[in-house]
């Protein structure tokens, strides 16, 4: 369960002021695959980044899971984001020093999970989005579908109970980006899970079970 | 995020930028290299020194004089007991000591020569000194007076003085030699002849010579400039012999006597020739320097250095004579020594803060080039901590092999100081000494020294990673 209370967002640039969310109420059920949709500067990864406790609101509470982690100091959150918050990125954001495997692993070393145990769990998931082949690999050496295929691996290893992807799709052509959203609608029959997704792909939106759309940082 | 993959992560991260890495460390590395070589030359050279003073026994000695010094070493009293046979008796009774000496230089002598051909004379002087077995001196060639020994006319020669009369590569080539010590104009000890009292001055300004028999070379060491002799020959060496003039009243009595005699002559009218007059002639005299004024010194040999002063103290407080000990010279050579490390030191450590800028300016590099790293780490699950941790860790790791590496090359130049040191040392005669010496604490001290100060130093630049805001860091190209 995530709710949003009158949550706002300001920004200032350049001396302008940019609402990029206004006073947003809103809740999302769980297990729920939502579509956040919206052109670009409508507030749309503001709202993932509220969710996922990578910003905070200049005004009202996010609440996730009961909790309301406006309050959360930095040890607190970063256990938040650790553990119950995946995130995919649309630039992947892999490490491109570590390889396919090491990148999955990386937030098992701040869950202080043991290496062995590690290297199994990440071997697993990587079997899951068909990379159990690639885990030496380095991001160079992947094509763009199975660099966002292991980024979503890396979000799912802690097994978090909400994905938030930010236009996973937004760097794939269409085949891989179907590919991707289809593996997203397997991973949430598999498990229990809430996906957030923020696109501006109709055709992606479309997939998922419901649509909101953000206009000016307000939800239409 | 654990401690191994900090190691595992630290390690990669400063693989990655291989170059500028390298460069850091050498810079950490001049510095430590610096403070390792200079302060282990200054340990060295005061261990070595010690090592001498220890060695010629003089940290175990008291030198006791008649005269009473405070501690400023002013003399308080400059005539005070006379040193005698019987204080020597009394001293080598007390507790600790081991052997008392009784202490003669020999004024008279002024110079020494090699032989009587050679004409180059050396001011030098002798030191008279009793030798027991617990008080022997320490030689380089030859050997030490037996105990009790009359010893008239040996000498064991100073090792500095050996040099200069030309033994300096052979000190053993000057045992069995014979040297010469010249006395002062118109001395008159002993073994002289005194010139006729109406001598001309011509002859009373003549310098005598004693002949001497080398038996040893001492050791190099502070006290090389000093020859030895017994304390018997000593003694004799200070009997002096000199005319007593009649005093005024036995002037007198001659003058009146001689006045009768011209009475005399003047009535029979008889000539006089001066064999007539009853002559004023000075009467001989032998003194003793030493049975008049007791010694100019006594050595007590303490069993150990910690009961030096104790017994230095009870022999003061006993006997109201002055009781010096080396403690005081030591304790001011070892503050000089304390001061010329820190001021080594100083310097390697104005070279160490250097580094530390070098590192300060690496780490705020990285710390932009990863923004997006750090953004990822912190989206994953990193907190401000542990992301602190990371980037303090990897400045910590820079001073660490600095440090480590620093640790390595200046042991190394000492090793290479120590060769060439030794070269010279036993050029000069003197026995060979491992300056280079490196003391565990010192190890692990500069190596944790120069780790903090690249944690330190990469604080700053940590804490701006750690504070930073990650969806601006995720947005960053």
């Amino acid at each position: 369960m995530i709710e949003l209370k009158k949550a706002s967002r300001i920004y200032t640039l350049g001396g302008e002021t940019i609402k990029a969310l206004d006073n947003v109420d809103l809740s999302i059920n769980r297990g729920e695959f939502l579509s956040i949709m919206g052109p670009s500067g409508s507030g749309k990864s503001t709202f993932l980044n509220l969710i996922g406790g990578l910003d905070k609101p200049d005004s009202g509470q996010v609440i996730v899971n009961g909790v309301d982690i406006t309050t959360l100091k930095d040890k607190k959150l970063s256990q938040f984001r650790n553990k119950q918050i995946g995130f995919v990125f649309q630039a992947f954001h892999l490490q491109p020093m570590y390889t396919a495997l090491e990148n999955i692993m990386l937030p098992l070393e701040f869950a202080k999970v043991k290496p062995k145990e590690r290297v199994k769990r990440a071997m697993a998931i990587l079997k899951m989005v068909g990379l159990e082949k690639r885990a030496k690999h380095k991001p160079s050496e992947l094509s763009a579908g199975q660099r966002q295929r292991v980024s979503i691996a890396r979000a799912l290893i802690n097994e978090p109970n909400i994905l938030l992807a930010d236009e996973p799709t937004g760097n794939l052509d269409s085949k891989n980006g179907t590919m991707i959203i289809e593996l997203l609608k397997n991973i949430i029959k598999q498990r229990e899970i809430t996906i957030v997704m923020v696109t501006h792909d109709p055709v992606m939106a479309k997939m998922s079970d419901k649509i909101i759309n953000i206009h000016d940082g307000r939800i239409k | 995020m654990g401690f191994a993959d900090l190691i595992r992560r630290g390690l990669k991260n400063l693989w990655r930028r291989k170059a500028r890495s390298v460069l850091t460390i050498i810079a950490v590395l001049i510095g430590s290299t610096a403070v390792v070589a200079l302060l282990i030359l200054a340990f060295g050279v005061r261990d070595v020194f010690l090592g001498q003073m220890e060695s010629s026994g003089m940290l175990n000695r008291i030198t006791v004089r008649s005269s009473v010094e405070d501690e400023d070493q002013v003399e308080i009293e400059d005539e005070g007991m006379p040193l005698t046979d019987e204080m020597i008796d009394e001293f080598s009774r007390l507790n600790h000591v081991i052997a008392v000496s009784p202490v003669i230089q020999t004024h008279p002598i002024q110079s020494i020569s090699k032989n009587e051909d050679d004409a180059k004379q050396y001011y030098s002087s002798a030191v008279g000194i009793e030798y027991h077995s617990e008080f022997q001196l320490n030689l380089l060639a030859g050997r030490n007076f037996k105990p009790g020994e009359e010893g008239y006319n040996q000498v064991i020669l100073g090792n500095g003085v050996a040099k200069k009369i030309g033994y300096k590569e052979n000190p053993e080539a000057a045992v069995g030699t014979e040297v010469l010590f010249h006395t002062w104009e118109g001395y008159d000890g002993i073994d002289f002849e005194l010139p006729k009292h109406d001598a001309e001055e011509e002859e009373w300004r003549q310098s005598k010579f004693y002949k001497a028999t080398v038996i040893g070379v001492t050791a190099p060491g502070p006290a090389e400039g000093d020859n030895y002799i017994t304390v018997d020959w000593a003694q004799r060496i200070r009997t002096t012999h000199n005319y007593q003039w009649p005093d005024k009243e036995e002037e007198e009595q001659i003058r009146q006597q001689n006045e009768v005699i011209m009475e005399e002559a003047e009535r029979t009218g008889r000539e006089l020739t001066e064999e007539d007059f009853v002559q004023i002639i000075p009467e001989v005299v032998i003194e003793d320097d030493i049975a008049e004024k007791g010694y100019d010194a006594i050595y007590v040999q303490v069993d150990d250095t910690q009961n030096v002063e104790a017994v230095a103290q009870g022999i003061e407080d006993g006997y109201g004579v002055g009781a010096i000990t080396a403690e005081e010279f030591i304790e001011q050579i070892l503050n000089i020594f304390t001061i010329v490390s820190i001021v080594l030191s100083a310097i390697g450590g104005i070279a160490l803060l250097v580094a530390a800028v070098g590192i300060i300016n690496t780490m705020v590099m990285a710390v932009m080039e990863r923004t997006r790293e750090i953004g990822i780490m912190k989206a994953v699950g990193a907190s401000r901590k542990d992301i602190r941790r990371l980037f303090t860790f990897e400045a910590g790791l820079l001073g660490f092999w600095g440090g480590l590496f620093g640790l390595g090359a200046g042991f190394g130049l000492t090793l290479i100081a120590d060769i060439i040191a030794n070269d010279q040392l036993s050029e000069q005669g003197f026995s060979a000494q491992n300056i280079a010496q490196l003391p565990w604490w010192l190890g692990i001290g500069v190596v944790a020294f120069t780790t903090i100060i690249g944690i330190l130093a990469g604080l700053y630049p940590a804490i701006r990673a750690a504070r930073m805001n990650p969806v601006d860091a995720l947005r960053r190209e």
